[in-house]
């Protein structure tokens, strides 16, 4: 029998920001790196907290579109659309601003059935790994676990 | 225990209970069910006499309603007739003013005023913010609206439901008498917070419709559901309309249209119990065991004859209620003042069978439902709306929107009571 599929198998390394970094600097590394969540760490190499792709979006959403369940009956949003996007000056936010500090974290020796577990439950494509001690190790996303599940496919 | 001491305790637990809700430190249905459990176990009342109390009629018809409009709910209708404000405004922010209040006003004489401000002021905020303005003065003139409008039926807001049960007064008695005088207070209030708004807030001037692309249509969410709701609720208006000739106790109409409507919808009837406000219906019903504790010892009989002592006849009565009306909706609500109102109306009724007693309930009915509008306390959608105004760049406060909305309640209890004076006294 094969030995069961860790995180350890699947997992990739994607360049982690500091706090004090600009968001926009946080964004072009998720295009660069292919990937939906960015990881925070302190100088000593320590987890602090991740961005996910939607962090950087949330910005945009009005609050109170929370009260509404959906906008099928608009197409455009009048002057909404220029002062969201015109208003919104990105370079003033840093990574501190947009951080999840409530998340899930893999280790290196979990199976990746908990790794999918979490995907599903969490709603989440990306998610990342720290050691015993919560020094960030890398990132483990949906797809390179597909692609070691289905990869054999021809 | 001796009677004269019991009934201070009892008069002590009465003021008490009605401080804490005022004071909204505690939920102010865990005060009244408090109240009444301790009137119970204190032995003011047996178990069966407080059942008794308990008006079955008000709460059968606030059940009603309240699963009759979580159906409304659904179907995206008020969704779709707030959108259509958009094009009726024609690009006119005093007409997309207007017709939101007078929109808010209709349907709270329908429903709940809870239910509308909550489906409209998402709405409101919306399409404000689409046309480039503020939504703070069209929130407050919702809140206002809301209060208003609901005094034009029996069923629009609970101070009428409870005044219809203990009065006798039907649907129609309502409309006969409230519909038209609200009607036009609310086109003048209209005007007179368009002025009070003018100095601060836009709501005059053009903006261009044409950058706002929206369709009402995409708003209605079940064409099915919808057609079925409008139905049902057509007959539970007509049966409204006839329910004193029939006969038929209101909460009975309003029942069997929720229960038809369960029915037609032929699914688990569960995530509509889920969306009444029990808080409501248990607020309501520690109110009357309590205020049952009052009838039994006789408390409220002393209540009207002191009132009668300090009256000359009808205007002085009219005065007193108007102006007890006044003092206690603005810091404690209408419901609680109702509650206690009617038995002791129903009381002076009784000792002065010359006076027209229709004159009393109208009064109480317009000025605790106007002055539902003097602070955010005053009524329970007013809390609503300023909850959801949080989510916006300005938030009502109790300070900020004291200062229209009280300006606003005198203004409507001043034509209130003219009207009623005029009308009752004057013209009888």
């Amino acid at each position: 029998m094969a030995e069961p599929l860790k995180v350890s198998d699947v997992l990739s390394f994607v360049k982690p920001v500091k706090l004090d970094t600009p968001i926009c600097e946080v964004a072009k590394l998720m295009k660069e790196e292919f990937t939906s969540l960015v990881p925070v760490v302190d100088d000593q190499g320590k987890l602090l907290g991740v961005i996910y792709a939607e962090d950087l979006l949330a910005p945009f959403i009005p609050e109170f579109f929370d009260l509404i369940k959906d906008f099928d009956y608009v197409t455009t949003f009048g002057v909404l659309d220029y002062e969201v996007f015109s208003d919104f000056t990105y370079k003033l936010f840093l990574a501190a601003d947009v951080i999840q500090t409530n998340y899930v974290v893999l280790k290196p020796e979990d199976s990746i059935l908990k790794a999918i577990f979490y995907f599903t439950k969490e709603r989440r494509t990306c998610l990342a790994v720290v050691d015993r001690e919560g020094n960030y190790k890398g990132v483990v996303s949906r797809l390179s676990i597909l692609e070691k599940l289905y990869g054999s496919c021809k | 225990m001796e009677v004269v001491s019991s009934k201070y305790l009892l008069i002590t637990i009465f003021t008490v209970s009605f401080l804490f809700i005022a004071w909204e430190r505690w939920h102010r249905t865990v005060i009244s069910m408090l109240a009444a459990i301790a009137v119970i176990v204190l032995g003011y009342l047996t178990p069966q006499e407080a059942w008794n109390f308990i008006d079955f009629n008000t709460l059968g018809l606030l059940l009603g309603m309240m699963i009759i409009v979580s159906f409304f709910r659904r179907t995206g209708f008020f969704e779709y007739i707030a959108i259509k404000a958009i094009k009726v405004s024609k690009g006119d922010y005093f007409i997309l003013f207007a017709f939101f209040f007078i929109l808010t006003g209709v349907v709270s004489a329908f429903l709940d005023n809870v239910t509308t401000v909550l489906v409209f002021s998402p709405i409101i905020i919306l399409v404000t913010k689409m046309t480039g303005i503020s939504p703070f003065p069209y929130l407050i003139g919702e809140i206002i609206a809301s209060n208003i409008g609901g005094t034009a039926t029996l069923i629009g807001d609970p101070p009428n439901i409870i005044i219809g049960s203990a009065s006798g007064l039907s649907f129609n008695d309502f409309i006969a008498n409230l519909a038209l005088p609200v009607a036009v207070i609310m086109v003048l209030t209209i005007f007179f917070l368009k002025w009070m708004f003018s100095k601060e807030y836009k709501i005059s001037g053009k903006f261009d419709v044409s950058k706002v692309k929206i369709d009402e249509r995409g708003a209605v969410k079940n064409k099915g559901l919808l057609v079925k709701t409008l139905f049902v609720f057509g007959f539970v208006i007509i049966g409204f309309v006839l329910h004193d000739k029939l006969k038929i106790l209101p909460s009975i109409v309003a029942l069997t249209g929720a229960v038809v409507l369960l029915f037609l919808n032929n699914e688990n009837p569960e995530p509509f119990f889920h969306e009444v406000e029990w808080t409501t219906l248990f607020f309501f019903g520690g109110l009357f065991i309590l205020v049952g504790a009052l009838e039994k010892f006789h408390i409220i009989e002393s209540i009207a004859n002191f009132l009668l002592r300090f009256s000359k006849g009808e205007l002085t009565l009219i005065l007193i209620i108007g102006f007890l009306s006044f003092f206690f909706t603005t810091i404690m609500g209408a419901i609680p003042f109702v509650v206690t109102m009617a038995p002791i109306i129903n009381a002076i009724i009784n000792k002065m069978p010359n006076i027209h007693g229709e004159t009393l309930w109208w009064t109480l009915s317009l000025t605790s439902c106007f002055m539902g509008n003097a602070t955010l306390i005053s009524a329970a959608a007013n809390l609503v709306v300023a909850d959801i105004s949080g989510k916006t760049e300005k938030k009502i406060t109790f300070k900020n929107y004291l200062k229209y909305g009280f300006p606003a309640s005198v203004f409507t209890f001043i034509i209130a009571m003219g009207y009623v004076i005029l009308k009752y006294y004057i013209l009888r």
